[in-house]
């Protein structure tokens, strides 16, 4: 790409040319794309020293202007936990106030999450919902090959290595555990994913190489 | 891409952001909440440094979260940091709602003036951008005055010819200025 190119590419991220000729220029021309993203990352990186509290309340204000039609699980969450903040709220929010800096506590339920890392770093990232026994699975850089990568857990307190099946190593994924998967799975446990033959390990212990691992941790 | 270690909080915070912005693109509130108790003090900040008033940053904020609920599913974790993405989505959509607004600083610019003194807190580290917080050490490597127009076209979304405007200089000695120090940018962060 000329300097020309990349300059507009630039400009483009930082809004100083006739947005509509560049928006234009970046959906016909990947390459351009790629370079206008390049840029809007490193200008992002000037917010990197911002931060300032909001008001308590600004949350319930952008809940209140979501769509209702969300799914039954978030829905039921969502209940207990409006419930629950009406129940504290003016306590909380007037100690809210008086502490800006302290951060909104975890909600009831928040997930715990695993960052899954091998040699070239993370590989991937997963929650775990245990209100909804709900395992999301989030593939940063995980290359299984010609064959599929295999999710296993280890358990606190267990050496035992137990499989949750194959996952999809390219894009997001959820899944819901059933009960037996449900109770081996919590904070402190570990998961690794190996690679396999497609459709998984034919014998049910991990066959092959143990190219990612991570501990469940409340954060 | 990243030197921190697997399990560092900064490494932690990356993963749980990720996967909280994939269950807000399957339509999950639960999820939207949790991306806001963890990003909404340093999105905050970005919207205020944009606004400059609270409320103004706040009516602000109300859209940026309605437009991650909307655009969440498009994040894709393999191909960047989940907090460049939403500094991104907040500038941008903060940027926009200056811009239909009228409301635009129209003040001029002395660009011997000081610009804010930003300095990390603890916090804002913890959930900073990595490789990507490069530029915040790049851009003081500038003359004073152009590391300052690339603040403002930043923050405050001016064209080429806002900013000529503002600073009282040829459109052309602008232009050509902060061509000159993007390409010093961009030798600094390759």
């Amino acid at each position: 790409m000329s300097d020309d190119d990349d300059l507009l590419a630039a400009e483009h991220a930082l809004g100083l040319v006739d947005d509509a000729a560049a928006a234009a220029r970046s959906a016909a021309d990947p390459a351009f794309a790629e370079r206008v993203a390049w840029w809007d990352a490193r200008f992002a990186g000037l917010t990197g020293p911002l931060g300032e509290e909001p008001s308590p309340e600004l949350w319930r204000r952008i809940a209140a202007r979501l769509p209702s039609n969300d799914n039954a699980g978030g829905l039921l969450r969502w209940k207990v936990i409006s419930g629950g903040l009406a129940a504290v709220s003016a306590i909380a929010l007037f100690m809210l106030a008086q502490r800006p800096q302290i951060e909104l506590p975890p909600q009831p339920g928040a997930p715990v999450v695993a960052s899954l890392s091998g040699e070239k770093g993370s590989a991937l990232a997963i929650s775990y919902d245990s209100t909804a026994r709900r395992l999301t699975i989030a593939p940063v850089q995980l290359d299984p090959g010609k064959g599929d990568a295999e999710l296993w857990v280890i358990p606190v307190g267990s050496k035992e290595v137990i499989s949750l099946g194959v996952i999809d190593a390219k894009k997001p994924s959820s899944r819901q555990l059933n009960p037996a998967q449900a109770r081996l799975v919590a904070a402190g446990a570990t998961f690794a994913i190996s690679l396999e033959p497609t459709g998984g390990s034919p014998t049910g212990q991990a066959t092959g190489p143990i190219v990612a691992s991570g501990k469940l941790v409340e954060t | 891409m990243s030197s921190e270690s697997p399990q560092s909080p900064a490494s932690l915070e990356r993963a749980a952001l990720s996967v909280a912005l994939v269950r807000v693109g399957n339509q999950d509130r639960a999820a939207l909440q949790e991306v806001y108790r963890r990003t909404s003090r340093k999105l905050f900040g970005i919207c205020l440094r944009i606004f400059g008033e609270r409320a103004d940053a706040e009516d602000a904020m109300q859209e940026v979260y309605l437009t991650i609920w909307h655009r969440a599913g498009s994040f894709d974790p393999a191909r960047g940091n989940p907090i460049t993405w939403l500094a991104t989505l907040t500038r941008n959509r903060a940027i926009d709602i200056l811009r239909a607004s009228g409301r635009r600083p129209t003040a001029p610019i002395e660009l011997a003036d000081n610009v804010a003194d930003d300095r990390p807190d603890a916090e804002t580290v913890l959930i900073s951008q990595g490789d990507d917080a490069r530029i915040v050490g790049c851009i003081e490597t500038l003359a004073k005055s152009d590391a300052t127009m690339i603040r403002i076209a930043f923050f405050e979304g001016t064209t080429y010819a806002d900013l000529a405007e503002r600073i009282t200089l040829p459109l052309g000695t602008v232009k050509s200025r902060i061509r000159r120090a993007l390409l010093k940018l961009r030798e600094c962060l390759s």
